[in-house]
């Protein structure tokens, strides 16, 4: 049930209706109810896995808080983060590190056999699984009460609008929300309506249209490429994750909203970023936010000296890459974003000024250009079948002779053209609304213009979502993480 | 709402103008009336763009009416198959009454396989009635959003058409739009996963009851196409026990390689070829004899 299909429309129609019509304690059983439906169309037997996770962590959170001695409180926590790690790794990790480690021991002529599990990854389970440990483990720091009422608390685990791809939401600010009355107000309809029409945009004509022609060119013998269908294809891949992802998230704010709850906001138009800190703090915000909450700070930070910071930024952003999947091209992901973190570092702090009200605006094109350009290499590793067919490509990008060619026969380059000329069609408007968005510090900036703008705006989103959507459907990326 | 409601008014406007394929569909209800309505002998081609670039229907009426008179039409909306080819004769002929003595269905590829594509926007506007809607989606098995798909196409004619509208869109702003999209699909239909299970034909067999039960002979051509294509076996057995003539004629002399400018559609000179051969089948066969004898077998 995805939320570009009209079967989660008819099914959210229906939960929708009867939640209006119910008191609030109600409304959380019905919420936790559609939510195990919504999950349980996906695969009913993974839902044990929700349920042990939620059971899990609600008792040890109880225990912890009840619980004076320290050492039994720590006990505690590390079993609650080790099981719910252990299920992260057996049903995402363990395949590619046997298989791995079988390559290895095959090299050195160690004959051993292991079984191989060979099942699909539980959909969601990397983002439920973050967002419980992250109760648990602020429990474990005084940082909030442990859940009373234990629906609440399933219901946080599992709220359906964010419940296979986020955002991770942290208890303090989603869990006050399910224990008081919701007030739906009128503003909040428009909101969640502004919302979902953005996002459906953004999945169905711009991430769905764009992902035909980055299969193609990914699928491609590297014989059939030139240099410059290449660096379309990694530009168009730019968009497609972009507005898959922040489309999903943007759906699950609206739906949520119509509901009268607030969702945090997982993107801040990420490529307008300056520099790597920059787009860290606009992409994916809940899994940033997490990984340096709960895995940077506590590693040390930057308070342990200036290469213990580099070698903490390293870790963090390569177990960042491993949280995408178990495979060497998100790992190569992690290190080049830990990298690139480490690079900048000297000059963030200039950057930042750059960034400030009245920044000189050429240099700071100039750093979004650069810095756009530095995501693209990375989203070359996130995308590419290997490392190999990665560097392959990049080079081709850099070194290919055919470049010279283009301007004397275009007509060589017809598909590269395609692809640029449905990028600018496709995703050039929203680059100038989320451009315009920049200026005005406000992501809702199109709710507060006359209301005639607005209409237009709706009016080219129905109508594009009318007339281009995609030829095949294609899954939300971040659904298989 | 108001764009979208005038969106819609606009498309049923100038839907006619989208494409020479909507023209086409159009019209099938005159043709079909027409030839029903002859006193000759009534002959309907049902396919798609691979009979309508690769039959030259004026020489086969010339070369038929060597034998007999005979008033034919020719039906091929793009890219259909047949679930399609079902909805059109049940919706333009048996549902209007309409009495046909002859039936030539052409093919190439999987399009008689029950696995064959189904556009579900064009066959809720075009081939189907709303009586019918219900039966399609059990017999198909459609999912919820297949049959919400299907409802608003039957609806809605801005959202029925929308790929069209894409495509003449894309094609006048995107460069080498056109060309791409052919390499684009080729690309892609390479990607496509290898059949797993046994082709089943439920669809044709539908159609061979639809068309048999009015009385009206069936003949099925293999059409030929750029890259050969291997035929099943289950096939020509069925249509064996059906006693339908099935016609093979993906190798004839005079047809080669270079005969498909696009790697799939005749030239007009293919188109003769092939015209001159189906007439003199059908000549030798006398299609009321009901003879089920491959080309193969004839030659």
């Amino acid at each position: 049930m995805v939320f570009n299909s009209y079967l989660f429309w008819a099914f959210f129609a229906l939960v929708y209706a009867i939640y209006r019509a119910l008191p609030y304690r109600r409304q959380n059983v019905l919420l936790l109810l559609a939510s195990y439906v919504f999950y349980g169309a996906w695969d009913w037997r993974f839902l044990s896995l929700i349920w042990i996770s939620t059971a899990l962590d609600y008792f040890v959170a109880l225990a912890v808080h009840s619980k004076r001695n320290i050492r039994l409180r720590k006990a505690l926590v590390s079993l609650s983060v080790l099981i719910n790690l252990g299920f992260l790794a057996v049903f995402k990790y363990y395949d590619f590190f046997a298989n791995e480690l079988l390559g290895l021991l095959a090299e050195m002529n160690i004959p051993v056999s292991l079984s191989m599990m060979n099942i699909a990854l539980p959909v969601g389970i990397s983002f439920y699984t973050f967002q419980t440990m992250s109760y648990t483990i602020d429990v474990y720091r005084h940082k909030c009460e442990p859940a009373e009422h234990f629906v609440d608390f399933a219901l946080y685990v599992c709220f359906f609008p964010q419940l296979v791809a986020g955002p991770i939401e942290r208890y303090s600010h989603l869990m006050p929300q399910f224990q008081k009355p919701r007030c739906i107000q009128g503003s909040d309809l428009s909101e969640g309506f502004y919302h979902v029409l953005i996002g459906l945009f953004k999945k169905v004509v711009i991430a769905d249209n764009m992902a035909t022609f980055v299969d193609v060119v990914f699928d491609a013998p590297l014989s059939q490429l030139s240099g410059f269908v290449c660096l379309v294809g990694v530009y168009a891949f730019a968009f497609q994750i972009y507005c898959d992802f922040s489309g999903y998230s943007s759906i699950a704010q609206g739906v949520a909203k119509f509901m009268g709850f607030d969702l945090m906001y997982n993107f801040h138009m990420p490529y307008f970023a300056v520099s790597p800190s920059d787009f860290w703090h606009r992409w994916h915000i809940s899994l940033s936010t997490w990984l340096r909450d709960y895995l940077y700070i506590p590693l040390g930070g930057n308070r342990k000296g200036a290469l213990r910071t580099y070698l903490n930024l390293m870790v963090t952003m390569v177990l960042g890459g491993l949280w995408h999947g178990a495979g060497w091209t998100y790992l190569a992901w992690g290190l080049f974003h830990g990298s690139l973190l480490c690079a900048y570092r000297p000059f963030e702090r200039k950057l930042q000024s750059s960034n400030s009200p009245n920044p000189n605006k050429f240099v700071n094109g100039l750093l979004v250009v650069l810095m756009f350009h530095l995501v693209c290499i990375g989203w070359l590793l996130f995308r590419a079948n290997s490392i190999g067919q990665a560097c392959d490509m990049f080079r081709l990008i850099l070194t290919d002779a055919s470049w010279f060619e283009i301007a004397h026969s275009p007509e060589r380059f017809a598909m590269a053209w395609t692809g640029l000329g449905e990028l600018a069609f496709f995703a050039g408007p929203l680059i100038l609304l989320e451009l315009w968005t920049e200026t005005k510090k406000n992501m809702l900036q199109l709710l507060y213009v006359h209301w005639v703008i607005r209409a237009i705006v709706y009016a080219y989103f129905l109508l594009m979502m009318l007339f281009f959507p995609p030829v095949n459907e294609h899954v939300f990326i971040y659904f298989q993480f | 709402m108001l764009v979208l409601a005038g969106t819609e008014l606009t498309l049923r406007f100038v839907q006619t103008r989208l494409s020479r394929d909507l023209i086409h569909i159009q019209q099938i209800p005159e043709a079909v009336a027409r030839v029903s309505q002859s006193e000759k002998l009534r002959v309907l081609f049902l396919g798609n763009s691979l009979s309508r670039e690769g039959i030259d229907l004026q020489l086969f009426q010339s070369l038929m009416s060597q034998k007999q008179d005979i008033a034919a039409a020719q039906l091929f909306p793009d890219d259909t198959s047949i679930l399609d080819w079902l909805g059109v004769y049940q919706h333009f002929v048996a549902n209007q009454q309409y009495e046909i003595d002859l039936l030539i269905l052409s093919f190439a590829e999987n399009q008689l396989q029950d696995d064959s594509p189904i556009n579900i926007r064009r066959l809720a506007q075009h081939f189907t009635d709303w009586s019918a809607a219900l039966g399609l989606f059990q017999r198909e098995e459609f999912s919820f959003d297949m049959c919400a798909e299907f409802t608003l196409a039957k609806l809605f004619a801005s959202y029925a058409n929308a790929e069209r509208v894409r495509v003449r869109i894309l094609d006048w702003i995107v460069p080498y739009y056109h060309a791409s999209a052919e390499q684009i699909n080729a690309v892609s239909s390479n990607r496509k996963p290898m059949r797993k299970h046994q082709p089943t034909y439920n669809r044709l067999k539908q159609l061979m009851d639809v068309v048999q039960s009015s009385g009206t002979e069936m003949v099925v051509v293999a059409f030929p196409v750029g890259d050969e294509f291997v035929l099943d076996p289950e096939l020509v057995q069925l249509l064996q026990q059906e006693d339908v003539l099935f016609v093979d004629a993906r190798h004839i002399k005079g047809i080669t390689k270079r005969s498909f400018p696009d790697g799939y559609h005749m030239n007009d000179e293919a188109a003769q070829v092939m015209s001159r051969y189906l007439a003199r089948v059908l000549k030798e066969h006398e299609f009321a004899h009901r003879s089920v004898k491959t080309l193969r077998e004839i030659e």
